[in-house]
């Protein structure tokens, strides 16, 4: 599903923030990756999810070679992942329900199946009751959830998660990780970056990141 | 939900935005339409003192009755003439006597010479402003000259190519006043377009992020942009009207002196079709160029995080 060779991602400055990654995630595995502030793991989720494009070696995600997708491609490679950003990044003139429901109308899905479905994720997420608000009015908690709903809403393949608990209660965050823990049992690839190494379970896979470089933990 | 249907709810929940667009928009727009609106009856009010052309046909000693027929048929047949009347020698005489006896006494003894030629005072039809010029008065009074019996065709050749420059220079001038002031205004209007798409640049990014494609997101941009275009040229044209209404009612007297009350108008409804389609095109397109400069598919790079 993942598979990263070589990778380096350098800003400007020059700022190093991937160093010569070589990664490689199967088909439905659930995976943590960790490591501190500034270690490099927001950089390397923006590469997974085409947010931003590396500087050397190659990535393939979802059987796209990210190094050379075009512009036309990237739309439809975004539609087969899900993607929970740190920062919500939710659209504050939409509704809760129409937030959620974005990726469906993006794929042109009938208006009862979007409904159906953004109710049952919304409902999965605990959120059903403010899908008539608009983000501002919700918590940060509340936000995450709203974004989690979207990421999840089109059953995608591949499920990236950058700090998904972040803003969540202990409670909470152990509920959010039961739910991904669900859709990994239904075949989704779950890849989550957490700061918080009590949600991780003792049996998964963990890769740790410092400095741009990257390591698997062994447990 | 349509594409039109979310470009009026986006357009709906950036409502102040929105309204704050329509008016800087309108009010560029009414500033061009101002400056059009006087250019045209600027030229339309003193093109029908020009388009009044009267000419004088003098005809030789020698002619006789029968060249003077001649001549007559001849003006009669003319389209360009609207009107005509013949004056004999006698009756120029007198009118003459009748003008300038009282100034200059001295003429009354010169009652037995009689010095003037028979004439036709002619009107020319009114010309249209796209065939108005020197030459076409020109041709006109040549073609009457080359008549036998025409000893000399006058009207007022050095008025009228004053008159002619007086109002090549008004043209001019206005039209680089209004290109100015166009320019000017659809500089604010494209700054305007751009202000509004930069509000929504998150939102492309969004889109982009989940797998939006350029045309799902471009076309409500552009449709909310022709939605803000067509509103804002309608406050234009309402305010146009308003403001002509006052300046006419104010200097109604003034128009009424100079002759020129049923010559002056507003648009005429092709015309302000013209700008409405004009405000649209100018919302859609700027926002078109606008958000094209936004979404790439890689709009989220671009911004610092």
């Amino acid at each position: 599903m993942i598979d990263l060779t070589h990778v380096y991602k350098t800003y400007p400055g020059p700022v190093h923030a991937l160093r010569n990654i070589d990664l490689h995630i199967g088909k439905g595995e659930f995976v943590f990756l960790t490591g501190p502030s500034g270690a490099g793991k927001t950089s390397l989720f923006k590469l997974l999810s085409a947010f931003d494009r590396v500087s050397n070696g190659s990535l393939k995600v979802a059987g796209y070679d990210l190094t050379s997708i075009t512009d036309e491609k990237v739309a439809f490679f975004r539609r087969n992942i899900g993607v929970v950003f740190q920062d919500f990044r939710l659209i504050p003139d939409q509704t809760v329900f129409e937030n959620v429901a974005l990726p469906l109308q993006i794929r042109k899905e009938k208006p009862s199946y979007i409904k159906r479905r953004v109710d049952e994720v919304l409902d999965q997420v605990g959120l059903s009751f403010r899908a008539d608000h608009f983000p501002t009015t919700l918590s940060g908690g509340e936000q995450q959830r709203v974004a989690i709903a979207r990421a999840l809403v089109h059953k995608p393949g591949l499920l990236i998660a950058d700090e998904p608990t972040g803003n969540l209660d202990p409670e909470l965050s152990l509920e959010i990780m039961e739910l991904f823990k669900r859709v990994n049992a239904q075949g989704t690839t779950v890849f989550i970056a957490t700061h918080d190494h009590d949600l991780i379970p003792a049996s998964s896979r963990v890769i740790n990141i410092e400095a741009g470089f990257l390591e698997e933990v062994v447990r | 939900m349509s594409v039109f249907a979310q470009a009026l709810q986006s357009w709906r929940r950036q409502l102040k935005l929105q309204l704050t667009s329509v008016l800087v928009m309108g009010l560029c727009f009414t500033t061009i339409l101002v400056v059009s609106l006087i250019s045209k009856n600027i030229e339309k009010g003193f093109s029908s003192w020009g388009n009044k052309v009267e000419m004088s046909v003098y005809m030789s000693e020698e002619s006789g009755l029968e060249q003077r027929s001649k001549v007559e048929s001849a003006l009669r047949n003319m389209k360009e003439i609207r009107s005509y009347n013949f004056l004999d020698s006698k009756k120029a005489q007198k009118e003459f006597m009748d003008q300038f006896s009282g100034l200059v006494p001295e003429l009354k003894e010169l009652k037995d010479v009689n010095p003037f030629l028979e004439s036709f005072e002619l009107e020319l039809s009114e010309i249209p402003a796209s065939m108005f010029s020197v030459n076409f008065v020109e041709d006109i009074a040549k073609r009457i000259h080359d008549l036998d019996g025409v000893e000399e065709v006058s009207y007022g050749r050095y008025w009228f190519e004053s008159y002619m420059g007086f109002m090549r220079g008004l043209k001019a001038s206005t039209f680089l006043i209004a290109m100015i002031l166009s320019f000017a205004s659809l500089m604010i209007v494209g700054n305007s377009i751009r202000a509004l798409v930069d509000q929504r640049r998150k939102e492309v990014e969004i889109l982009e992020l989940i797998g939006a494609t350029p045309q799902y997101i471009r076309v409500p941009f552009v449709l909310s942009g022709a939605i803000t275009g067509f509103l804002a040229s309608a406050f234009s044209i309402g305010l146009g009207f308003l403001l002509y209404g006052l300046v006419i009612s104010k200097f109604m007297n003034a128009v009424k002196i100079l002759g020129i009350s049923d010559k002056l108008s507003f648009f005429n409804p092709l015309e302000l079709l013209a700008i409405i389609v004009s405000g649209v095109l100018i919302g859609a397109i700027g926002s078109y160029l606008c958000i094209k400069n936004i979404n790439n598919g890689w709009s989220a790079v671009q911004t610092k995080a």
